[in-house]
Parts: C-alpha cells; structure tokens; sequence
C-alpha cells in the first residue's frame, strides 16, 4: 500500500525521485501517450472495417421536432410557419436514398442531378425551392441550431417566399461510417401567393456556392431504413446488443486526457510555488494554458455537418 | 523588470491561443481548414517556447523537445478528435 502511494505520488507530483517533475510529464510519458492513443484510433478503425455492425449511435431526430423548431425561428424572424408538404417529402426522401446509393455529400449529386429535379420529379411544381443539409447529428435541435448558425442555410430556413417543406431523416452508411442524413427541402408552388411580393417572372432561389466535398467512385450498395410515416428514425437492426459511438469514444479518451494533464500540470504547479523549487524545464503554466484550450474545443465542437 | 518580460510573454501566449480558438470556430464548416488551424496552433505554441525561453536564457535541447511533444499531443488529439466528427 506504502509503495502503491510512492508510486502515484512519483507519477502525479515533483519529488526528489523524479527530478523535480511529475512522471506523467516527463518526454517519456508523454510520447506514451501519443503511441496509446495512436493505438487506440487504429483500434477503432479496425472495428470500423472489419466488424462495421458493432457501430452505432444514437439518434432522435423526428421530422415533427424539425417542423416545429424550423418553424419557430421563423416566427421569431417574421415568416409565416412552414406546412408539410408530400410531394416535397417524396423529393427530400429521394434525395436522402440517391446520396446512399451513390455514395456522396453534395447538394448535386455526381451524375449532374442538382436539387430542383428531385422536387419537379416528385411533381411539385415550384416557384421558389430550397434545399438544406445535415448529418451525423444526435438531436434535431441541435439540427436546426446548425442550420440557424450557418448564414447560407439560415437564410433558406427563414426565407418567407417559402411555404411548404419536405424532410427526410434516414440512417445509412456513409464511407463505411453509420451516419444520419436529414434533408430539408423548402417550396412554393406556381400559383401560390407567398407573404413577399413575387417577381414578375418566376425564379428559383439559388443555393449559395459550397464547397463540394469528394466524392467515392461508383456506386456501392449500403443499408437504410427510411421511416417517415410516423416520423421516427429506426437504426440500421445488424445485431442487437451494444452499440460503439466512434466520436463519443474518441471525445471521452481525450477529454479523460485533457483532464489529467491539467490537474497533473496545475499540482505541479503549485507545489513547486510553495516549496520554491528551482528548476530548468518547460512552463506548467503554459502547458496548462494550451490544455485548457484543448478542452474548451473538445466540449464545444459537436458531432454533425450542415452542408 | 524580468517579471514584466514574463508577464507580456504570457500575455503574447493568450493571445496566440484566442486567435487559435477563433480560428477554430471560424472554420468551423470546413474540417480541414480546422486542421490546419490546428497545426498552426501547435507551429505558434513550439516557436512561442522557444523565444520564451531564448529570452530567460534557459533554452535546451530538453525543453525544445518538451516543447514539440506537448504541442505534438495536442494536435494529434485535435486533429483526430475533428476527423471523428
């Protein structure tokens, strides 16, 4: 027990037996480190390939939470509520399968096909349409929160020329990875009086330029379960037990980590204060500086990207 | 007046790190430009080390490498944490 405490207070604390720093910050350990979690990663990537239906995520992202959240920020910006519309959803539910079955993040697809043929194809005859992109979210506010932040889809969401929307939200496999795609698609029909004066000749609203992501060659076959009749997204079934979350693995190890080194950095700190320690090493301080910056990144950045 | 050296290095410190951090949000639609960020932050953090040190005249081979393994972890941490989202 004696040696189990001199071996703890030898990694966490400066002591004679330890030059004067912590073993856990020593280059040694630190390099340690690194190799683990190199380790770890590769580990994880192994699982994605080789045993890909051990992972999973969870999701709750229904499209009456999306209806309702989209059409609270228009409220809150001045335009009338959105309405579901079938036609629009047939489009966004098209749209969601294509970019599975080819395997792409983009809002036109590799084949050339760009938004608006979805939409006329599942004959809505728009005036104005509009289409936004999400995946890999966890929750639909944190979907539209997205979508409020970035000021291209903001300004689809809010847009008052638009009346109706379509959504789809579909599990599937994106480069080998479970993902969830949610595709909102905005319209307004020929004929319909949106609560902005129209143009005289009928135009489309154009998305904003985005950069196109890579896209995979060829098609590949992928599972995806699309369930929008009662608004509810049904993981991909392959297996039951428990699910791996690759991100959220990732994010617990390294804010483990951060946190370790921080409270190792801040009582090596004061210990050295206190008991006016005379050494030629690296500063705790800013070491503890860099990780703190670290952990206000690794709590804020979410999972999921609008495109 | 070593005391004030110290006290703006620091200050230089923070403020490599707040432009880090609005990088960091700022590219926050594109991952790779995050990643550079990222490595950029790491460059600034080493190079920050070793004119901190230059200037208290203690700078060694053993602080440099002190310095590059602390910056090394957290862009590796970073770097894989933002390809994971």
């Amino acid at each position: 027990m004696k040696n189990l405490g001199e071996k703890l207070l030898h990694f966490l604390t400066p002591r004679h037996t330890n030059n004067h720093r912590a073993k856990a910050l020593h280059l040694s350990s630190i390099s340690t480190y690194i190799v683990l979690l190199l380790l770890f990663q590769g580990i994880l990537t192994g699982v994605a390939k080789f045993k890909p239906e051990i992972l999973g995520y969870a999701t709750n992202i229904t499209v009456t939470d999306l209806l309702n959240d989209t059409n609270a920020e228009r409220a809150k910006n001045g335009a009338s509520p959105l309405t579901l519309n079938d036609k629009l959803t047939a489009a966004a539910q098209a749209k969601a399968a294509d970019m599975f079955v080819h395997q792409y993040w983009a809002h036109t697809s590799p084949q050339g096909r760009d938004p608006w043929s979805f939409i006329t194809a599942a004959g809505y005859n728009y005036l104005y349409a509009g289409e936004n992109l999400a995946r890999d979210f966890a929750d639909s506010a944190s979907v539209v929160q997205a979508w409020m932040n970035s000021p291209s889809h903001r300004e689809n969401l809010v847009n008052p020329r638009y009346l109706e929307v379509g959504f789809a939200v579909v599990n599937g496999k994106y480069n080998n990875y479970e993902t969830t795609l949610v595709v909102q698609m905005f319209g307004t029909r020929q004929g319909a009086t949106p609560t902005v004066v129209a143009p005289e000749t009928p135009s489309v609203v154009t998305l904003p330029e985005l950069p196109e992501n890579p896209q995979t060659d060829g098609t590949r076959s992928s599972g995806m379960i699309l369930n929008t009749n009662n608004n509810t997204v049904i993981p991909p079934s392959a297996g039951s037990g428990l699910k791996l979350d690759i991100f959220q693995l990732t994010k617990a190890v390294s804010l483990a980590l951060t946190a370790f080194l921080i409270f190792v950095l801040g009582t090596d700190m004061v210990l050295v204060y206190k008991r006016k320690t005379v050494r030629i090493s690296g500063h705790s301080l800013a070491h503890m500086m860099l990780f703190i910056v670290l952990l206000i990144v690794l709590n804020l950045v979410g999972r999921g990207v609008v495109l | 007046m070593r005391k004030v050296f110290k006290v703006l290095d620091f200050g230089l410190l923070a403020i490599i790190l707040a432009v880090a951090l609005y990088g960091l949000y700022y590219f926050r639609f594109n991952i790779l430009s995050q990643i550079f960020t990222a490595l950029a932050l790491g460059a600034a953090y080493v190079l920050w080390g070793v004119y901190h040190h230059l200037r208290e005249r203690n700078l060694t081979g053993k602080i440099f490498l002190e310095y590059i393994s602390i910056a090394a972890l957290v862009v590796f941490i970073l770097g894989v944490f933002l390809l994971r989202v």
